[in-house]
């Protein structure tokens, strides 16, 4: 359950002002136009931005002052999402050893998840021999090793295949829901993210439109969402 | 406008297609002319000539020995303090454009600015001595000493090695410092274990790149030995030309030198060398720490790199108005102007007619590409004593009709020819394939591509590193140092003479001046490059 409060961040001539909270975990749509603020939502939630005031709450503990990796969450990117100079078992690893150690316990694990998403490939290959969607399985396999309560998927799959990014959501929503993970993704491929949640923040101008989560059919019938459609 | 450049170019594309494209190669075909000529008759020479070896080989083995010893021991450090370096200046949050440009503008200033900006420093009545005999009577550096070359050899390839090295850590993409973060990982472990082969790669390159560099040291030994010890193979083939009037042991020190630094260049070349990647400098602020000690670490560092500069107040100070208005100084000046002015040009064509015939090939998709490239680049690691050797047994005991001031254009125009280009590559590969099949559409002329869409392209960089080989030509020590006479010297020439008859404050002075100017040279370029990059706004 996530809980923003006034949560606002200002850069240049662009502020943004967040205020909305959810009543479960599940997955939830982040629509916007390019500018409106999603990448900066995520960046505050994740701790990678400071927001000049208001709180960020993730199941009733306040986490506005937490460094990223005191955050109970994981984040997925549109591209960069692995170092492609190391292998598959390095990339999933670091997201619970900064060593890198190859112990049997360790290799055991990486196995393990990279057999949850089908993922089967020799653990030692290069990242970057591997194609988008088989790079973009990896980093979710590292997520779900660090096992953390909430998901932040920034367009990660926007870049790939149709048919890819329908195989890719599947297992984000299998995930979401075996782990009962609150998931965020931002996309602008909102045909697509109807297919697996019904439940949308809409932002504009660095707001979010009515400070609540919306459906799909409630959206539909707001102006600035017609705007976006257009 | 727009109509005067279609007749420019319905001009030339009347001109005779393989007249137009023979003209692109000409420049190329001549260096490899020359450049042939130059080994084919040096060969000879050494095979007719008897007998074939009379060096000593205790001073040869000397000569060895220290090449290697101040080589290695510079290359250590520069290649440490430059990644050191690199990360503070990194992490220090400071502005990464201008922290690249000053390590650009470091690693190109004259050797001899630099050289005798350190023996001021260090001189007995240098900042360091007068701080120093402050508390100890007795105290002394003395600059003229291994100690002394390794100094000057180590602060141009530490300027080399941070830029690499700081090139790499801001291109490092912002998504990673992200992943870093949210998995709690600490930078200086991060680059021990998920950065390091990120960090280092191509850094093979550069490390052989300066290997070399401070094998081939000669202004720098020739400056600042202080012993006949003290010297390298290119110290050596100076000495056997000009005062042991030996020019057979010349060329054969020659020939071992450039055989050594082609064993170790083989292994650069045989990696990219790409000195113009892209730079995105990003305002990521991860990681950056903004506080008191990297601050102080950071003005260190900026203060270390500005050493040198410290001579241009005590040549100020001297200032003589007689030295700067004396026919002899005019006269080197005038010298040093044209020869740079001649070699930009010569090199100018020389790199656009190889890099022209490197994309025609590559477009063709002939892998004869890789020769062209390797045989301007191999010109980036030919010590320039080496080739002026050869060059002056080809002119002199063959009876060539070259003065000094041609054969020391020509060398210098060979040794920036492949800086221009392998600087140039990038950006005059970029969109290559559509431009040849448009080329090919349209039946445009390689010449009217050159000028037309090339050279626009280019434009920002060609400007950039003209100014920066010109400068480096300005100020070049080396190939001058055999070929001149009464009527034909240089300034950098000049004032290591001066200095050497005990003229100091003349020396000095001169170089001060003459260091103004560079100065002034450098930054004529880059205000036009930015004034370009604004985008100019049209009033109605």
């Amino acid at each position: 359950m996530i809980k923003l409060k006034k949560l606002n961040f200002n850069f240049s001539s662009f502020s943004t002002e967040f205020d909305v909270e959810t009543s479960k975990n599940e997955i939830f749509g982040v629509i916007g136009k390019s500018g409106s603020g999603k990448s900066t939502l995520f960046n505050l939630i994740s701790g990678f931005l400071k927001p000049h005031s208001g709180k960020i709450f993730f199941d009733n503990t306040d986490i506005t002052n937490l460094e990223p990796n005191e955050r109970n969450l994981s984040i997925l990117f549109q591209d960069h999402n692995n170092f492609d100079h190391l292998t598959i078992f390095q990339n999933i690893i670091l997201g619970i050893d900064p060593d890198m150690k190859k112990t049997d316990d360790h290799v055991k694990q990486v196995k393990k998840v990279l057999k949850k998403i089908s993922l089967n490939f020799d653990i030692d290959t290069k990242v970057s021999n591997l194609s988008g969607g088989e790079q973009q399985r990896v980093s979710i396999a590292r997520c779900l090793l660090r096992n953390k309560k909430l998901l932040l998927l920034d367009e990660p799959f926007n870049s790939l295949d149709p048919g890819l990014r329908k195989n890719l959501y599947r297992d984000i929503l299998t995930m979401t829901k075996k782990e009962k993970i609150c998931t965020l993704i931002s996309s602008h491929l909102i045909e697509e993210l109807k297919n697996i949640t019904n439940n949308f923040f809409f932002i504009h101008k660095g707001k979010i439109i009515e400070n609540r989560v919306m459906t799909y059919q409630e959206l539909s019938v707001n102006k600035y969402f017609k705007d976006y459609l257009q | 406008m727009n109509g005067l450049l279609f007749g420019k170019i319905q001009l030339l594309n009347n001109f005779s297609y393989n007249k137009g494209a023979y003209i692109i190669k000409l420049p190329y075909f001549f260096y490899i002319f020359f450049i042939s000529l130059v080994f084919i008759t040096t060969l000879i020479y050494l095979f007719y000539s008897e007998p074939f070896w009379d060096f000593e080989l205790l001073s040869f083995t000397n000569v060895i020995k220290f090449t290697f010893l101040q080589a290695f021991i510079a290359t250590a450090i520069s290649t440490t303090l430059g990644f050191l370096f690199s990360l503070i200046l990194y992490i220090s949050g400071k502005n990464q454009k201008i922290i690249s440009s000053f390590l650009n503008f470091c690693f190109i200033l004259p050797v001899i600015f630099i050289s005798f900006g350190f023996i001021f420093f260090f001189s007995s009545k240098g900042p360091v001595s007068v701080f120093f005999q402050y508390f100890f009577d007795e105290y002394s550096f003395r600059i003229f000493s291994l100690s002394g070359i390794i100094i000057v050899t180590s602060y141009f390839n530490i300027a080399l090695n941070a830029n690499f090295f700081f090139r790499k850590l801001a291109n490092i993409p912002e998504n990673y410092l992200k992943i870093l973060k949210l998995n709690g990982i600490p930078f200086s472990k991060s680059i021990i274990y998920q950065l390091r082969s990120y960090i280092f790669s191509g850094y093979f390159s550069v490390l052989i790149l300066t290997l070399v560099f401070c094998i081939g040291n000669f202004t720098i030994v020739y400056l600042l030995a202080g012993s006949p010890n003290l010297t390298t193979i290119e110290l050596a083939i100076y000495q056997s030309i000009n005062f042991d009037s030996n020019l057979k042991n010349g060329i054969i020190l020659g020939i071992i030198q450039l055989v050594i630094i082609l064993f170790f260049s083989s292994f650069a070349l045989s990696k990219t060398i790409n000195f113009n990647s892209t730079t995105s400098f990003k305002k990521t602020v991860i990681y950056r720490k903004s506080n008191i000690i990297f601050d102080i670490l950071f003005w260190i560092i900026v203060s270390i790199f500005c050493v040198p500069f410290l001579v241009l107040f005590k040549g100020l100070y001297n200032f003589n108005l007689n030295s700067l208005f004396s026919y002899i100084f005019f006269e080197c000046f005038l010298n040093s102007i044209f020869v740079s002015i001649s070699s930009l040009t010569i090199s100018l064509f020389l790199s656009l007619s190889s890099l022209s015939i490197y994309r025609e090939l590559m477009e063709r998709n002939f892998l004869s590409h890789k020769i062209i490239f390797i045989s301007i680049s191999i010109l980036l690691f030919v010590p320039s004593l080496s080739l002026s050797a050869m060059i002056f047994y080809l002119n002199f005991t063959l009876g060539f009709l070259l003065n000094n001031f041609l054969i020391v254009t020509l060398i210098n125009s060979f040794f920036i020819t492949p800086i221009i280009f392998i600087f140039l590559i990038n950006k005059f590969m970029e969109n290559s394939k559509s431009e040849y099949r448009n080329s090919y559409l349209f039946n445009i002329h390689p010449l009217i591509r050159l000028i037309y869409i090339d050279m626009p392209k280019i434009r920002n960089e060609l400007l950039l590193i003209s100014s920066a080989v010109f400068i480096l030509s300005l100020g070049d020590l080396t190939s001058v140092t055999i070929f001149n006479d009464s009527s034909f010297k240089t300034i950098p020439l000049y004032i290591s003479q001066l200095y050497s008859s005990y003229r100091y404050d003349d020396a000095f002075f001169i170089l001060s001046i003459f260091i103004i100017f560079i100065l002034i040279l450098m930054f004529i370029p880059l205000r036009y490059i930015f004034s370009n990059d604004k985008i100019k706004k049209i009033k109605f």
